[in-house]
């Protein structure tokens, strides 16, 4: 089975039946709770992936976040909001608590080397280079510049809405924002540099 | 339409990127026209645009099966709410009584303190006879604890 991260735009993951099988969890049931995970897998990987850089940690960040959402589930109160929303808001906090630095996947050098060895034609050579050199650039950020980018350009949500997740202030996270894509741009650059 | 200084034009830009309907909606016509006759301004609208061109690819890159292991997460206990417990009828009388003797308390210290002034008070100056017995039976126990024995010495 093949799972994408969610595309950029795209809303939340059936909240009617996603708090169905929540209040069903609630009760104890383990199948209903296999059934959320499903839901909501896909969706907290990528996001886990993005803000931490990091599949093994994304990976633990992940099953943390399911089995509070086991362990707590009696807490859950649909008239509070629906469950995708508080879900992230637990799998968020997770991921920024892993204060521990994560070493870069690759340096940036070593991904503009992986480009240059590339057999594709031009374009596509091009392409994959700056891929490269952005995952680069993206390793060297900090989880709260990666998280906000994540939430703004994959999830698709306001200003307004991740500031909520991040349980700071909209003005808070555009600086972020704007901080984030200035470090990578200046780092991409730096990267092509002779 | 409001109007827009290329400083503010340009940090929407830096934040929210190339795309005009992710923009302050209060901002939008006029940022579109700021950079059709600001050559600044629309050189960070195309550079806006190849950032946003590569995060969306950043975004939608494949991300392999999560493996959750759903069966070691249900096989921890649930934490239950603790039922609130009835009210009991007595409690806002033990309460309310508590509060009346700590007010009566207090009255009647401050009532004593106002027309019984004639007793003095006066710091005690003299040591308990029983203090130096007390302090030399310490010293004692400390050093039957501290001091070592000679097999001690020889080992120190």
């Amino acid at each position: 089975m093949k799972m994408d991260a969610p595309a950029p735009g795209s809303g939340p993951l059936m909240p009617s039946l996603a708090t169905a099988l929540m209040l069903r969890v609630a009760q104890g049931d383990a199948a209903a709770f296999t059934q959320l995970v499903r839901l909501l897998e896909r969706m907290a990987l990528g996001l886990a992936w993005r803000t931490l850089n990091d599949r093994v940690e994304a990976e633990d960040a992940c099953q943390q976040a399911f089995a509070r959402l086991w362990t707590q589930a009696a807490r859950f109160d649909p008239a509070r909001g629906n469950v995708e929303a508080w879900f992230r808001r637990i799998l968020v906090n997770l991921c920024l608590d892993r204060r521990r630095a994560i070493r870069p996947v690759q340096s940036i050098d070593a991904a503009f080397d992986l480009a240059d060895t590339a057999p594709d034609p031009e374009a596509q050579a091009i392409a994959r280079d700056d891929q490269a050199r952005l995952a680069a650039a993206m390793a060297r950020l900090n989880p709260r510049q990666r998280l906000a980018l994540s939430l703004f350009h994959g999830e698709g949500h306001s200003m307004a809405e991740i500031a909520a997740q991040m349980e700071t202030t909209a003005k808070a996270v555009e600086g972020l924002l704007g901080r984030a894509r200035n470090e990578l741009r200046t780092m991409m650059n730096e990267s092509v540099m002779p | 339409m409001t109007a827009l200084s290329p400083e503010t034009a340009l940090a929407i830009l830096a934040s929210h990127g190339a795309d005009p309907a992710r923009w302050p909606v209060q901002d939008r016509a006029a940022l579109l026209a700021l950079a059709g006759r600001d050559a600044t301004v629309a050189a960070a609208l195309a550079d806006a645009r190849a950032m946003d061109a590569l995060l969306a690819g950043w975004a939608a890159a494949p991300v392999p099966p999560a493996r959750i292991d759903t069966a070691a997460i249900t096989a921890l206990p649930q934490q239950r709410p603790v039922p609130p417990g009835p009210v009991r009828a007595w409690r806002p009388a033990l309460l309310a009584a508590s509060l009346a003797l700590v007010v009566a308390v207090g009255g009647w210290i401050g009532f004593a303190g106002q027309y019984g002034g004639q007793v003095a008070t006066e710091i005690a100056t003299a040591t308990p006879s029983s203090a130096g017995v007390a302090a030399a039976e310490a010293d004692l126990a400390f050093a039957y604890v501290f001091t070592p024995t000679a097999a001690e010495e020889d080992v120190i």
